[in-house]
């Protein structure tokens, strides 16, 4: 039985049972890491001494009869999540050597779950997008097509170097790539998940999530990080539920909404197909397939966009030299300290993104532009509600294309699909749906009322129940 | 003729526990960098957690001005790079403040009341502090002040001169003292205020270029400015050139003000709502219990000292200069019902102490109720004048009760009934005359044998009870 | 995007470009605020009192002053002197 293709609750289950030793599953992982790694690469930096010492924690808990859902599940994080004394660089020159000197809350919470640290996980530089084109420390293959740019929290999952992994969404940026590596991933409900420790990129739309082999594993994972969150206001005193509650139930009756501008030519044939066979799927288990229309949408790119770099703008303001980060050396004066380590270690998107920032914040534009996207997230959101009154999820493409994107203007699209459950704080669940042409993954997303994940983690686990997905060989065939 | 047309920002530290994003203290002083956390020094993934008691002592500066409070309010982001700014945006409140239109009412000398208008006072940051190392050519930041509640008090144009601004100032302080939200120390930087000035044609409808002048930190100071910025401008505008709209410093040694920067103050902070801060809402019920806890107001007790208690204006307005003495001198009435004796006895001696800097008006070492046993045993003779001003000077001193001071030093005048008979026998045995006259009808000359006995009875006891042995020996002799 | 609009942008950012990268930028950015600038024939309007999420006074944090981080871990990622941070020389 090769370990690293198993599903975190069948770990967990085999733990429990005394079936294996959480040292030797570590192990196991370790050593696949330093086998493949190198041919994506997933990693910034790996942990494996911290994680071995935590996995010897994890099976004494264990034996005493005292373990959680994670305790002695091996997870990846994105690097932008801060682990206290081991580097978190949010994949730039910015913060190549910053040692954070406290843990993000949801890394504390799974230091208490006694969860396994394997490593911390490539990203886009300050997890602007969903590639690593950007990234200071290079990119990140899928491991089933080397031309697709990904992060490393899903190429992982994928190529079975961890179980799950956690990344950070906004408009996308976990979820587009989770799915194009024919991962499950799922975006919680803004508020859902503590963003204290998370690197902030654009704090509208930024929620940590998870990305695993499928649903039922998504919701263990987030019941271990989800609930309330006092070091950060925007997070929800809403309770958490048992995220798994409805898995199994059937969908007879469940009114499942798809809205005509997901549908249209924004997005590819072969990703329509692949979507609307699942609809298809979805109407043969007994749920109503209803169209409705989110008006919204025809603005919905730069609605996120303005709001997002205007964010983006303000939040990477802070990296001066002073207080961490990256140092320009040779310096006369604070003014030429501030520009010359800002030049020098930013990236050419991160710079334009700042730029396009204060380009709508300006006195002049922000009435026209930043306000006018704060009115159409209102008016989005008023859209959402009204279809969830008489539908109870959503089923849209979660990428646009099936195939690498190329180009600014392709990227800024490319997000059409992700990018309005991030604008409404809607949660969404990503899993496969189809193949496109070159067999490679597509999927599809369900989107569903604000705190409702257990409801889309149940709609989602039923398909997946009934999809026997068969995926390109890895990293081609190795 | 040119008019000034002044308006002031005038911020102010609110007496909180802890910051007003994070949990460190605000205590003044502390040693450089002590007071700080990942959140107040800006770092990677930390958020606001905003303070309910600075929200509330920024409601309660609203109603001492008369504001009206905004039951839906939010924060926004002032964005500037400046070294003692970690986050490089200053959270503050634009465009839904806390609190708006209020008026202060000041009294001019020869001028008499004036109303000044409050545009808004809103709760924003403090920034931390900079040292200027000039050896080294570097500067030091110090972050502890950095994250203080502040409250900024913006005024309309209102002022056209000096004094009224150091009236308002006065005033505001006192106000501020009252609601117990700031103790407006100016010369520890508790209270700040920057003022803008300009000069208007008479005749013009339109306002002239105005300059401002920042952070002047004592009253002298503001006028002295003021004084020299109207000549300044006035001599500009008379020789046909142009006021430049600039930000100016004060310099204290040469009562000149100066360019602080050179290019045209346009700074574009593209204020935007702070995504990490929910709008607050607050209901009348709140708003009601936090009126309710305000204590009565300067204005109604000098209202009060005069027309209820009597006193002069002049004394009333010297008890309430502080509210801890105002405060001191109700619970002294409440115990002894003399406001007169009460409040010359504070004005002449408390305050004189106080003054000297023998104790401290927040610190006085005994009870109100105490002070006025001491002013009535003054009143009722049981302690002759001086010793009671000893009496006082050793209650500071030692923090002894006046029952003990009094018992030790023997000021207590002993009710010695033996001398007291026999000091009379023997004065209406010196004064036959006098008392023959009074036998046969000459009351006046009471007056004569009364001032005898007093004389001779000084320390031994009180007016009352020679009066009343006399009384009755005469009446024995009748 | 004009070479003066993109100058004060780079000032308003702290980001220094040279020649070569303002032309590359402006067209750059021409094509990105013409894509954001879609948004202006929306005819949604701005209600600053329907946001989202709201908090009430009794939701925020109690003034409590909780023990703050030692300096030397606070300056442990900063250059620093005698517990500072230090900063060149501020010019204005």
């Amino acid at each position: 039985m090769d370990i690293t293709k198993l599903k975190l609750r069948q770990i967990r289950d085999m733990l429990d049972n005394g079936q294996i030793s959480c040292k030797e599953i570590i192990n196991a992982y370790i050593e696949r890491i330093d086998d493949l790694d190198g041919d994506l690469p997933c990693f910034i930096t790996r942990t494996s001494e911290m994680a071995l010492e935590q996995a010897s924690d994890a099976d004494k808990r264990i034996a005493n009869g005292d373990a959680g859902e994670l305790t002695g599940i091996p997870l990846a994080i994105s690097d932008n999540i801060c682990t206290k004394g081991v580097k978190t660089t949010a994949g730039g020159k910015m913060l190549e050597d910053f040692v954070p000197p406290y843990d993000a809350t949801i890394i504390s919470r799974l230091n208490e779950q006694g969860a396994v640290l394997l490593g911390k996980t490539n990203l886009d530089e300050m997890g602007m997008s969903g590639s690593t084109k950007n990234s200071h420390f290079g990119n990140t293959s899928n491991p089933y097509n080397s031309a697709d740019s990904t992060i490393g929290s899903a190429a992982g999952v994928a190529a079975g170097l961890f179980p799950a992994g956690i990344a950070a969404d906004a408009g996308g940026t976990m979820t587009c790539p989770a799915a194009n590596c024919g991962m499950a991933s799922i975006r919680p409900t803004y508020g859902r998940v503590s963003r204290y420790g998370l690197i902030a990129n654009a704090s509208s739309f930024d929620q940590i999530g998870g990305i695993a082999n499928d649903a039922h594993d998504l919701a263990i994972l987030l019941g271990a990080i989800a609930g309330y969150d006092e070091f950060d206001r925007t997070s929800s005193t809403k309770a958490t539920t048992d995220f798994t509650a409805k898995i199994g139930d059937s969908l007879k009756g469940m009114k499942i909404a798809l809205p005509k501008e997901f549908y249209g030519d924004m997005v590819d044939d072969a990703v329509k197909e692949a979507v609307l066979s699942a609809a298809k799927q979805y109407e043969e288990m007994g749920a109503d397939l209803i169209e409705v229309s989110i008006p919204s949408m025809e603005f919905a790119i730069p609605t996120y966009y303005i709001i997002a770099n205007a964010e983006i703008s303000s939040n990477l303001a802070r990296y001066d030299g002073i207080k961490f980060g990256y140092r320009g050396e040779d310096i006369d004066s604070y003014e030429q300290l501030v520009k010359r380590s800002r030049t020098e270690a930013f990236g050419d998107e991160a710079k334009r993104r700042i730029l396009l920032g204060n380009f709508v914040l300006s006195s002049d534009s922000y009435k026209d532009y930043f306000e006018k996207a704060l009115a159409v997230k209102q008016k989005m959101m008023s859209e959402f509600t009204d279809v969830f009154a008489s539908c109870d999820v959503i089923l849209t493409p979660t990428n646009t294309v099936n195939s690498p994107v190329e180009g600014s203007v392709a990227s800024y699209n490319s997000i059409y699909c992700a990018a309005p459950s991030s604008i409404a704080m809607l949660p969404s669940i990503t899993t496969t749906c189809g193949y496109g042409d070159n067999g490679m993954p597509i999927g599809m997303s369900i989107i569903g009322r604000r705190f409702d994940e257990a409801t889309i983690i149940g709609v989602a686990d039923q398909f997946e129940r009934g999809f026997n997905k068969i995926l390109p060989a890895l990293l081609g065939g190795r | 003729m040119f008019i000034p047309v002044i308006g002031l920002e005038v911020h102010a530290e609110l007496l909180t526990d802890s910051k007003i994003f994070c949990g460190c203290s605000a205590e003044f002083g502390g040693d450089h960098n002590t007071r700080c956390c990942p959140s107040c020094a800006g770092f990677p993934g930390t958020l606001p957690m905003l303070n309910k008691r600075a929200v509330e002592y920024a409601i309660r500066a609203g109603f001492t001005m008369n504001c009206d409070i905004n039951k839906l309010t939010y924060w926004d982001r002032k964005n500037y790079f400046y070294p003692d700014l970690p986050t490089a945006y200053q959270v503050s409140q634009l465009y839904l403040p806390l609190c708006v239109n209020g008026k202060v009412d000041i009294n001019v000398d020869g001028e008499g009341s004036k109303q000044i208008r409050i545009h808004q006072i809103h709760l924003e940051e403090d920034a931390g502090k900079l040292v200027h190392d000039d050896f080294n050519n570097v500067s030091l930041a110090d972050y502890n002040r950095g994250g203080i509640p502040l409250i900024e008090i913006v005024t309309e144009p209102d002022f056209s001169n000096a004094d009224e601004v150091k009236e308002f100032v006065e005033k505001i302080s006192l106000l501020l003292q009252y609601a117990g939200v700031c103790e407006c120390r100016m010369e520890q930087g508790q209270l700040r205020v920057d003022v803008n000035i300009s000069l208007m044609r008479q005749g013009d409808e339109k306002l002239g270029t105005r300059a401002e002048i920042k952070n002047l930190n004592s009253i002298k100071s503001i006028t002295r400015a003021i004084e020299y910025e109207i000549k300044r401008q006035t001599e500009i505008l008379q020789n046909g050139e142009k006021v430049v709209q600039e930000t100016r410093r004060f310099n204290e040694n040469r009562g000149t003000t100066s360019s602080l920067r050179s290019k045209v103050d346009a700074h574009d902070y593209r204020y935007f709502p702070d995504p990490d801060i929910p709008a607050v809402t607050i209901t009348q019920a709140e708003l009601d219990s936090i009126r309710e806890q305000l204590p009565e107001l300067p204005d109604t007790r000098l209202e009060r000292y005069i027309d209820e208690y009597k006193l002069t204006p002049v004394n009333a307005k010297i008890l309430i200069a502080d509210r801890a003495i105002s405060d001191f001198f109700d619970e002294a009435v409440k115990s002894y019902n003399k406001p007169k004796s009460i409040s010359d006895f504070i004005i002449v001696e408390l305050l004189r102490r106080i003054n000297l800097g023998e104790l401290d008006a927040n610190a006085i070492p005994f009870s109100a109720q105490e002070f006025a046993r001491l002013v009535q045993a003054a009143d009722e003779q049981k302690i002759a004048k001086n010793n009671a001003k000893t009496t006082l000077r050793y209650m500071i001193e030692t923090g002894d009760s006046l029952d003990k001071i009094a018992e030790e030093n023997g000021f207590w005048i002993k009710e010695d009934r033996e001398k007291l008979v026999s000091t009379i026998d023997k004065i209406l045995a010196e004064n036959e005359n006098v008392v023959a006259e009074y036998l046969a009808g000459e009351v006046k000359v009471f007056g004569y044998l009364m001032g005898q006995c007093t004389k001779a009875l000084r320390g031994v006891c009180t007016p009352q009870s020679i009066k009343k042995e006399l009384e009755d020996k005469l009446g024995k002799l009748k | 995007m004009d070479i003066k609009t993109i100058s004060n942008l780079a000032e308003l950012s702290q980001l220094d470009f040279n020649e070569e990268e303002v032309e590359k930028l402006s067209k750059e950015l021409d094509t990105m605020v013409g894509m954001m600038g879609k948004i202006k024939q929306s005819d949604a309007k701005y209600e600053c009192s329907a946001n989202a999420s709201s908090v009430d006074l009794d939701g925020l944090r109690a003034d409590e002053a909780k023990p703050s981080m030692p300096t030397d871990e606070l300056l442990a990622n900063a250059q620093s002197a005698d517990g500072y941070f230090v900063v060149p020389k501020v010019m204005e």
